[in-house]
């Protein structure tokens, strides 16, 4: 018997309402001793009363396996005092029904097959979302399956149907694969895969964030951008690790971007910040950033050659951004800004085609991005390139063999792994003789 | 001195006992009729595709039925021709009583092995079911032994369906055995009823073969088992062609007007058919926009004029059965001389088993063939195989053999029955195997050559064999890796008359890679190689040149299928331990601990293969596993 577990669902913190819940195997005989459940999924008022303490709390009741975690689920909406939650819990513990660890009741849901893993990710990704893109994009990612992965399954079972018959009984049958056919039909998979990478790559940086450095000579206007990209917004703060606390990773959103700044604080303004750092530390800042915006200001002729220096091993993630556009500008290449007139247009620009490419953020919806799915986009288009490297007139068994292993892919994407499904709909459509 | 007994002369028996025989334990068996050892119930044919897979790994275990379908085939056939090396297959038509004569004479000669005809009325423990005592005869014998392979096939309390007639036996002739059967349910094994048809036996003279397509058979033909020395006249009786025929409008319309009168239609048949061997009345049914079906003419045997009408599967009544067949073209003038029928028998849930065969909380008993839920002589003797080696490996205190899902195709259905179950007769099928492209049947000898020195029941010259073959094997393969092709070389030549461009530091593999090389030219290149025209007994060139080729071109999709498959593996090689609490982890819901009480997984593999056990509960099962070795 699966093991009761219950969990505060809301904060402890004083509020209207504070809700538990719990989950297990036969919760009415586990709870049986304590309150009556009331009849499936209609809120109930009922009158608890244990250890001398009395509350009034809307019960609800959902019974396995149509519930989250697939068992039986008794949620108990109380009056918000923390204490008071906190004896209810002690109450429970002993009925038996004991706190859950971390996570512990969507893993239930996991291993009940309530959820695939794609929807637990996009759980997780919720709950831990903390800029409104990245609230949209964990949104996008929750419920049913992808469309473009029911779409391939749909599209290639019929053919893995076909090559299996054409193994099994094509000669006696006269059942030839076709192809040329699954050749075309895997050139419009090839643009479906292609298309979700391309998302991937870009709903990766909505998911997990652009970690910018902002890097310049003494007074390039770092200050003032630095305060004009975190905005009111800024959320989170945490100790960036490889560098002491005087360098903090700010999260905010800016234009629709999940922005990671590093902030090397107290020192920002003063003369030479990445002098001051040391050189070990503003490596491992300038390491780990995305992009390290280089500000230049636009009435220099040229970029201070120290810092040019200093970034030469970063070539490639390295953005040079005029500042102070509003001063007559010398040089009128790479985007230039003026942070105090809020014209950053030409960086918004620059930093969307960067990371996002020709998407914008609402294209990136319901994409594939954590690395655990991006790695498995990769591997089922490397897959599909060996079927592309095929020629017709190859044997049918090691087209079968391409198939089935997209098939593992896909399930493995969703978390389902190899499915015996794919079998069952094998020799489906055939007569097969003996 | 231990002693086991098999029960049955079928093809599971035959293979149970031999190979028992050949391990050097003492063994009895015992059959119903002794002339009716080694009976083609059904068709009179051996091997296909996967089917005849398996028959090449048996024989590479010591088994017998290569041999002798190889001393008694009139038409040998390789299937899949067209095809990739991987998944062709080995078929030929038997000579049905010269296959019998051949498998009794086999077993008669083996050492350690001695026939008894009687019927097995029940089998004695010591205490409860622990500790086999014996097998109990109907005569009133009672056979002593260790260990005891039950091979009933169709037997066990067998009904024979013809219309809507139905009487008991176990085989068209033959009475069917019911006093074990009934000991077995009593002790708590879950039984199922079965089914399985077969085809109406024409008289040859009444047939016009000269309206019928004909079909050749291969020339020369090539042998099933690898110790089968075609040039000392392994392939001895005289070659003899098959026939195809069509199915006609008038075939549907005997069997459409007729469908509530068919044993299976008219809801007199309780068990559960082969899907992928189905009655002429499922195929019209099920596909009813195929507009013909395809019978296979084939004779029974050079002793008889019987023919048998592969494809024609049926249990219509005798009056029906006689208008379907004069309704094909060149029949109309047939004569039935034993009309199809169907068979209703028991067979035992194969969850009940062990992967190696034995019967769980059955002290000594072990299950092969058709009571496990198959079809299929190759089935069932690949299963006698595993049994036999097994229950011999258990009475010496032996780990037991269980081949790999990647090893062989014996494998995969030892896996698959014990793991998932059945629920209608269990036919192999290649796309069974997810390790397709690794299980070629030309490789069987090389895929189980460890495993059969294990075992120990080849001789040492048939290792020998099979060693020489793999090391000539290999040899060819350096040979191709270090001959460079030049322009001015023999091989330049070659495949400018091939049309290919060379590059440079070419070797021969790499030419060999290019589709538009012919055979013909291939063959021409290995000619040039010192040694390659050699004759050596189990050595057939174009089979090598073709899975030469097959490495060239394809070895990469291999190894990428290998490669996505590994965790399978890796989760195959985690034993769930016996006393393992696997039913009563709390972790668990309800549903997937019922599913593992009831399939009783043995590895971590399995676990994962039970339909509706989900991968995270595997994973998790896995950590739970670790904590406690470590524990």
């Amino acid at each position: 018997m699966s093991e009761p577990i219950c969990a505060p669902a809301t904060p402890l913190f004083p509020s209207a309402v504070a809700v538990v819940r719990v989950s297990g195997q036969n919760l009415a005989d586990v709870l049986a001793p304590f309150v009556k459940l009331p009849r499936a999924r209609v809120a109930t008022l009922r009158y608890l009363a244990w250890d001398g303490y009395r509350e009034q709390a809307l019960v609800l009741f959902f019974p396995a396996p149509a519930s989250y975690t697939g068992e039986d689920i008794v949620e108990f909406q109380l009056h918000g005092n923390p204490l008071l939650v906190r004896r209810f819990l002690d109450h429970l513990g002993k009925l038996g029904v004991r706190l859950a660890e971390p996570g512990e009741f969507t893993r239930r849901a996991l291993l009940n097959g309530k959820q695939t893993l794609l929807e637990t990710e996009a759980l997780r990704d919720l709950i831990g979302a903390s800029t409104d893109q990245q609230l949209r994009q964990a949104q996008g990612r929750q419920g049913a399956l992808p469309a473009w992965i029911s779409e391939t399954k749909a599209r290639i079972s019929p053919w893995m149907a076909r090559a299996e018959a054409a193994v099994d009984y094509g000669e006696e049958e006269g059942i030839i694969l076709g192809f040329d056919d699954l050749k075309q039909e895997m050139i419009r998979l090839h643009e479906v895969f292609h298309v979700e990478q391309h998302r991937a790559g870009a709903a990766r940086w909505l998911r997990d964030g652009i970690k910018l450095a902002l890097v310049g000579r003494p007074n390039a206007g770092k200050s003032t951008l630095f305060n004009a990209l975190a905005g009111e917004d800024r959320a989170i703060v945490t100790e960036i690790p490889g560098t002491t606390r005087d360098v903090l990773e700010i999260r905010t959103e800016w234009a629709g971007l999940p922005l990671s700044l590093f902030d090397t604080a107290g020192l920002r303004d003063t003369v030479e910040p990445i002098e001051r750092l040391g050189v070990a530390r503003v490596h491992a800042v300038l390491e780990q950033a995305d992009l390290i915006l280089h500000l230049v200001p636009a009435t220099d002729r040229e970029a201070d050659a120290g810092i040019l220096e200093r970034l030469a091993p970063f070539e490639g993630k390295v953005l040079q951004v005029r500042t102070m556009g509003d001063l007559p500008a010398q040089v009128s290449e790479g985007p230039v800004v003026s942070a105090i007139k809020g014209d950053l247009v030409s960086l918004q620009e620059a930093l969307i085609e960067r990371f996002l490419g020709d998407l914008s953020p609402e294209a990136c919806l319901g994409a594939m991005a954590t690395a655990r799915q991006r790695e498995l986009l990769e591997e089922l288009i490397a897959q599909q390139e060996l079927f592309f490297r095929l020629e017709s007139g190859c044997p049918p068994e090691v087209v079968a063999s391409t198939l089935q292993g997209m098939w593992g892919l896909l399930a493995a994407l969703t978390g389902e792994d190899r499915a015996e499904s794919a079998l069952d709909q094998v020799f489906g459509g055939f007569c097969l003789g003996k | 001195m231990k002693h086991i007994v098999v029960i049955g002369g079928g093809h599971a028996g035959i293979e149970a006992a031999h190979i028992a025989a050949r391990m050097g334990m003492a063994t009895t068996l015992l059959t119903m009729n002794l002339d009716q050892i080694g009976q083609m119930s059904c068709n009179p044919s051996i091997g296909g595709v996967g089917k005849g897979h398996m028959v090449r790994e048996l024989d590479a275990l010591g088994g017998a039925m290569g041999r002798l379908i190889d001393a008694t085939g009139i038409h040998f056939r390789i299937l899949n021709e067209s095809r990739g090396v991987a998944v062709r297959g080995p078929r030929a038509q038997a000579d049905k009583v010269k296959y019998r004569i051949a498998a009794r004479k086999r077993l008669e000669h083996t050492p350690n092995l001695r026939l008894r005809q009687g019927i097995a009325a029940a089998f004695r423990w010591d205490h409860g079911t622990r500790g086999l005592h014996g097998v109990e005869l109907l005569d009133g014998t009672f056979l002593s032994c260790d260990a005891v392979v039950l091979t009933s096939g169709t037997f066990l309390n067998g009904q024979i369906l013809i219309g809507e007639k139905r009487m008991a036996a176990g085989r068209a002739g033959e009475p069917p055995s019911t006093h074990l059967s009934e000991q077995l349910k009593s002790l708590g094994l879950k039984c199922r009823r079965l089914k399985t048809g077969t085809s109406p036996r024409l008289a040859k003279g009444s047939i016009d073969f000269t309206r019928l397509e004909v079909q050749h058979g291969d020339h020369p033909p090539r042998p099933f088992s690898f110790f089968t020395d075609v040039s000392k006249g392994g392939i001895p009786q005289v070659q003899v062609p098959c026939h195809i025929v069509h199915t006609t409008p008038e075939t549907e319309g005997a069997v459409r007007e007729n469908l509530h009168r068919s044993a299976m239609y008219g809801g007199h048949i309780e068990g559960v058919g082969p899907r992928y061997c189905p009655s002429i009345e499922d195929k019209f049914v099920k596909f009813p926009d195929k507009a013909r079906h395809q019978i296979f003419v084939e004779p029974e045997s050079l002793e008889t004029e019987e023919i048998y009408l592969s494809g024609l599967s049926t249990s219509m009544p005798p009056d029906v059965q006689l208008r379907m067949v004069q309704s094909l073209p060149g029949f109309e003038k047939a004569e039935i001389i034993r009309p199809g029928y169907a068979i209703e028998y028991d067979s035992f849930d194969p969850l009940q088993l062990h992967r190696n065969l034995s019967v769980e909380g059955l002290d000594g008993v072990w299950f092969a063939g058709q009571i496990n839920g198959t079809t299929g002589y190759e089935e069932a003797a690949g299963q006698g195989i595993m049994a036999g080696i097994n229950a011999v490996r258990w009475l010496r205190d032996e780990e037991p053999i269980i081949l790999r899902r990647d090893q062989a195709y014996i494998g995969v259905m030892i896996d698959d029955l014990c793991t998932k179950g059945t629920d209608e007769p269990y036919r192999m099928l290649t796309a069974r195997a997810e390790h397709r492209l690794g299980l070629g049947c030309d490789l069987a000898d090389a895929r189980l050559l460890e495993v059969s020195k294990t075992i120990g029941a080849l001789l040492d010259d048939e290792i020998g064999v099979i060693e020489s073959k793999l090391s000539r094997r290999e040899n060819l393969r350096q040979q191709c890796e270090q001959t460079w092709v030049t322009q001015t070389s023999s091989f330049g030549a070659i495949a400018a008359e091939a049309g290919l461009n060379l590059n440079a530091g070419m070797n021969l593999r790499d030419l060999f890679k290019r589709q538009n090389l012919t055979n013909a030219l291939v063959d021409e290149a290995l000619a040039l190689l010192p040694g390659s025209s050699q004759p050596q007994r189990g050595w057939d060139s174009s089979w090598e040149r073709d899975l030469l080729l097959f490495e060239a071109r394809y070895d990469g999709y291999r190894e990428r299928e290998a490669r996505l498959l590994h965790h399978h593996r890796d989760w195959d090689s985690v034993n769930i331990p016996h006393d393992f609490p696997i039913e009563t982890l709390l972790s668990f819901s309800n549903e997937v601990r019922e599913k593992f009480r009831k399939h009783r997984p043995e590895t971590l593999g399995q676990a994962s293969r039970i339909p509706g056990v989900t991968p995270a509960a595997v994973t998790l099962l896995h950590l739970l596993i670790e904590k406690r070795r470590s524990a």
